[in-house]
């Protein structure tokens, strides 16, 4: 049997795991860093508080459950007002000087050209808009089957919907992105 | 089987631009993540603690009582323990399965059978 601190060790290496890809995927659907981080710490009160007496096997997903129960909530309680915060710091981005990414301003240390570079950030750009131009469930039901890996039946749990409607939403997302990256990705 | 390789290749490179995104992740917010983190599992410490106080303070007054009883019993027995006999019969009555408001009504039939002797 564990020990309390063992659990609150694993836990802790879980939730490190997954912050940084949490956040992305909050802020890819909220475009604020502030309501991101605020979801995300939802996700991990949430988690450590009702579930941390589950198998670790569950946790990943019953984190990315909470998590999209969070982002769900996000815009049933704000829809109109976050959409134009939203459109509007999009809009203050397109029109900025400062770059979206701080990162892309500095010299690469693998060596890479500049050419490949510029190639790289344009399409880094482009994935960011394109993502963030899909409907909320495609985009949601794309990170959490391409990028976190969760099973169809994972992100069916995660979402609160059927395996049938997972697969539709990642498909039309990967037919969506495709098509908006045909430039960068033939 | 073509297309197939191709969408393969196409969410690698997804895959790849999304995870080098978040290794580049600016400090400030690499710093809010973890103290997130650190927040919600001292949350959880803070919790795990409250609960064994809630429950410390009701055994702990269980025990008191079950002691009290028991010197209370001790102290209070006759020569013949019939003090004692009585707080056991007390204590057998009230866990028994009967209804206690027949016990509670007998002083009534005591009364009533009393009346009718009287009566008759």
């Amino acid at each position: 049997m564990e020990t309390i601190g063992n659990v609150r060790l694993k836990m802790d290496q879980f939730l490190a795991s997954v912050e940084r890809r949490a956040f992305r995927m909050a802020l890819f659907a909220t475009n604020d860093s502030e309501d991101s981080l605020d979801i995300v710490q939802d996700a991990m009160l949430g988690l450590v508080q009702k579930y941390h007496s589950k198998p670790e096997q569950m946790w990943k997903p019953l984190f990315y459950r909470i998590l999209q129960n969070r982002i769900r909530d996000w815009y049933r309680r704000g829809s109109v007002r976050n959409r134009f915060r939203a459109w509007l710091t999009n809009r203050m981005q397109s029109d900025s000087d400062v770059p979206e990414d701080p990162m892309e301003s500095i010299a690469d240390a693998n060596g890479k050209n500049p050419a490949d570079m510029a190639q790289i950030g344009d399409a880094s750009k482009a994935l960011k808009v394109a993502l963030k131009s899909l409907p909320l469930r495609q985009q949601q039901a794309f990170l959490l089957r391409a990028w976190e890996g969760l099973s169809v039946a994972e992100t069916a749990g995660a979402m609160c919907c059927s395996e049938g409607s997972v697969k539709t939403h990642y498909s039309r997302a990967v037919h969506t992105l495709r098509k908006m990256l045909e430039d960068h990705w033939p | 089987m073509i297309d197939n390789q191709k969408e393969k290749s196409f969410l690698k490179n997804v895959k790849t631009i999304l995870d080098d995104d978040i290794d580049h992740m600016d400090a400030g917010t690499l710093s809010r993540l973890k103290r997130i983190r650190r927040t919600a599992i001292e949350k959880e410490e803070s919790n795990a603690i409250g609960v064994w106080h809630r429950f410390r303070i009701p055994v702990a007054g269980l025990a008191m009582v079950s002691i009290m009883i028991l010197v209370m019993t001790l102290c209070l027995r006759g020569p013949s323990g019939t003090i004692a006999t009585n707080v056991l019969e007390d204590v057998d009555l009230i866990t028994s399965g009967e209804n206690l408001h027949f016990y509670a009504d007998l002083e009534f039939y005591a009364w009533l059978a009393e009346e009718q002797d009287n009566a008759g």
